[in-house]
């Protein structure tokens, strides 16, 4: 299914995972070096700035030629087909398909901008159509469906982020729009219905993750998870709750009273907590933060409705007790305890040093024998591309 | 599955024992760091902080008065540089390490605060007069100083942000500006002087080894400055067809970022350029396109843009790997 050379993306894999161990000193040079030779990665994946000058340039290409062809094609009569758009979009995506494969492009920004404007084209097309039919139920799950699929098609092929986020979004405006027909006890029962979607979806990816199969999409994976979070969140937020039921029962903003309003109040003010708890126990980054975000988000949607205070007091207070605790924390940490530490991350106060060093290891290996068939120069393109990011600033 | 890697690779005798060991038992050994979130709740406290203080004072001004609340102000600046200057590390003209975490953010919370205090003052008691120049003089020096004493590339990043400031007030007086009606050829003068003098700066700083770290964030600022007030000049002229004389030091400017940065190796400046001189070149050419054709010259100038467009891509991949095969060496 996916587009790219297996083997490079399980190479690519192991060279990640071991850059870090070889910063921290648990591995040797000459381990690194030896694993790095015996793993080639022939990507092309250049630095970030080579990726945005070629998303750029590509974009303009892509809008111009489009825009240059529907010229030509409708010069005497009006465009007015969605045939049209997915012509175009089915176009750019054989282009997409024979450059990737081709030039070996990785996420090069040249293929990330064919995959997101011929996603885009398909998905307008698509849409057009559906509005055209003048379907009158359902034409949102209709819509969402057929979304979510073509953004897991392009996720599954090219395991790209943004299309991945999408069609992770896509699947729950399905679930919303589903459920949401089932009429009365649909509305009734939503938020539960998408707090189970979301908590399933989470801990699908999160066994997926420790599964060797999620070792191609691991960045897809963890959107995924990232944006499951969020849902299982915002699916009992008093306020979304609050502002949703209005909408659909016409009622005004100024009816504040849910039913079961308790439930939501708990799941509000406990879930951030929950997540910042499990994020530290689990040494989970991603937990960890999203927690620390949404008790922001719960402290602005408790005081949407209770004004225990005026803002100024508020702030400077909140400001006096976040300072005085995290310097309690900082100096609390300044020796590593139950394994936490004030410490910079290992893989990025050596990021400098990598790039010299990728740079050494990349003339090294072009004396050493290539354990596979992979020209010198390739290997300087791939990951050791740590020379790929020094051209940064 | 990660241990499962390194199993494997050990087998493979890629890993030697000692090695295998350590990942092995890297989940037990490694530590969590907690920096980011802790420096994010650092800062989040500070902003909390100051912007509650600031309303709180802003809502009680009649009962505290404006010489308290200067007081106040002139109290934290000055703590905050006498901890600075206490707990510098001794200067260099070479890159500095900050002695701790919280240096930086007192030092910005000093050179903040003495900004506002010569605002304030000048706000309520027109210290300076009607002479401005002066109000806006006096704190981007202290800005200089501050920034290449403690070595901090925030407050330069301020210190080239009130030198914008002085430059723009001196040439325009305050009525002018008030109305609106200011002169814009003047003020396109103006800050192409600026990036120039940015630009200046940076070569200078690279020429005498000066905080030589200091290069990227003038450079920065000057290249955009430098090419947006050319361009603006250009456009600003449009009428008249003698406006290509803007575009002349355009180009030159743009080759020598070029070069400076092909030997920096710096793609970013590479990039910068390119995408810049790609837009004043485009803009030509619909420009004489448009006179010789009319509206006939769109499909040429579509073709030309797609045709130019793809080229580039080629020049960048090209550049980059150039910029790669030399390091090798």
């Amino acid at each position: 299914m996916i587009i790219y050379k297996k083997e490079w993306l399980k190479n690519k894999y192991i060279v990640d995972l071991l850059k870090p161990d070889y910063t921290a000193g648990r591995i040797t040079k000459e381990e690194f070096i030896k694993i790095k030779t015996a793993h080639p990665v022939g990507f092309y994946m250049p630095g970030l700035m080579v990726r945005v000058g070629l998303f750029i340039l590509t974009l303009i290409i892509a809008i111009v030629a489009t825009s240059l062809l529907s010229l030509m094609a409708f010069i005497s009569v009006p465009m007015g087909s969605p045939g049209w758009p997915i012509f175009l979009g089915i176009g750019c995506y054989v282009l997409l398909e024979f450059l990737t494969k081709g030039k070996h492009y990785f996420h090069s920004g040249v293929d990330n901008a064919l995959l997101y404007f011929s996603a885009g084209l398909l998905g307008g097309g698509f849409i057009w159509i559906i509005i055209d039919a003048h379907i009158t139920t359902g034409d949102n799950l209709l819509g969402a469906i057929v979304i979510a699929l073509l953004c897991i098609y392009l996720t599954l092929r090219f395991a790209d982020v943004v299309t991945g986020a999408v069609a992770c979004g896509a699947i729950f405006a399905c679930v919303y729009f589903f459920w949401a027909m089932m009429g009365k006890f649909g509305l009734a029962t939503m938020p539960f219905v998408m707090m189970i979607a979301a908590a399933g979806a989470y801990f699908g990816f999160n066994n997926l993750s420790k599964n060797a199969k999620g070792l191609y999409y691991t960045d897809c994976v963890a959107i995924v998870k990232l944006i499951s979070l969020l849902t299982l969140y915002a699916a009992g937020n008093y306020f979304m709750v609050n502002r949703l039921n209005n909408m659909l029962n016409g009622l005004g903003d100024s009816h504040t009273a849910i039913p079961f309003g308790f439930i939501f109040w708990v799941w509000t003010v406990l879930l951030p907590i929950v997540y910042i708890w499990f994020g530290l126990k689990r040494k989970n980054t991603m937990l960890l933060r999203t927690g620390m975000v949404l008790v922001a988000a719960s402290v602005a949607t408790f005081r949407v409705y209770y004004h225990l205070l005026p803002i100024e007091i508020m702030l400077t207070l909140s400001g006096i007790i976040i300072l005085a605790g995290a310097y309690t924390i900082i100096s609390y940490l300044k020796t590593p305890r139950h394994g936490f530490t004030y410490a910079e991350p290992e893989e990025a106060n050596t990021a400098d040093n990598l790039n010299l060093e990728g740079l050494a290891i990349g003339q090294a290996t072009s004396h050493l024998p290539p354990a596979a068939q992979a020209p010198v120069s390739r290997f300087g393109g791939g990951s050791g591309g740590g020379g790929g990011s020094s051209g940064d600033f | 599955m990660d241990n499962d890697i390194y199993k494997k690779l050990h087998s493979e005798g890629y890993l030697g024992d000692d090695s295998y060991n350590q990942l092995s038992q890297k989940h037990l050994t490694q530590l969590f760091s907690v920096h980011w979130e802790l420096k994010t709740l650092l800062y989040l406290g500070v902003m909390l902080l100051s912007g509650g203080l600031g309303v709180l004072i802003y809502k009680n001004i009649d009962t505290i008065g404006h010489q308290a609340v200067l007081a106040f102000i002139a109290l934290i600046s000055i703590g905050c540089f006498i901890y600075c200057f206490k707990k510098k590390i001794p200067f260099s003209w070479g890159k500095v390490k900050a002695p701790n975490t919280g240096f930086d953010y007192i030092l910005l919370l000093g050179s903040i605060s003495m900004v506002t205090f010569v605002g304030y003052l000048q706000y309520q008691y027109q210290v300076f007069g009607l002479n401005y120049g002066m109000a806006t003089f006096i704190p981007m020096l202290a800005l200089f100083f501050i920034a290449y004493y403690f070595d901090h590339l925030g407050i330069l990043s301020m210190a080239i942000a009130s030198l914008a400031l002085w430059m723009g007030v001196s040439v325009t007086p305050k009525t002018l500006l008030a109305y609106g009606t200011f002169n814009s050829k003047q003020i396109i003068f103006t800050y192409v002087a600026f990036g120039l003098i940015l630009l200046t700066f940076a070569f200078l700083t690279q020429r005498f080894a000066i905080k030589k770290h200091f290069k990227f964030t003038y450079h920065h600022y000057g290249i955009h400055v430098t090419f947006i007030a050319l361009l603006a000049g250009y456009f600003d002229n449009y009428e008249s067809a003698a406006n290509f004389v803007w575009l002349v030091p355009f180009f030159a400017l743009a080759a020598y970022i070029y070069f400076d940065a092909r030997r920096e190796r710096s793609f970013y400046f590479i990039l910068l350029t390119i995408l810049y001189s790609y837009f004043a070149l485009a803009s030509l050419i619909t420009r004489v396109l448009y006179g010789l054709m009319k509206y006939d010259a769109i499909y040429l100038l579509l073709m030309c843009f797609i045709a130019s467009a793809i080229g580039l891509i080629f020049l960048l991949i090209n550049i980059n790997k150039n910029l790669k095969q030399d390091d090798h060496i």
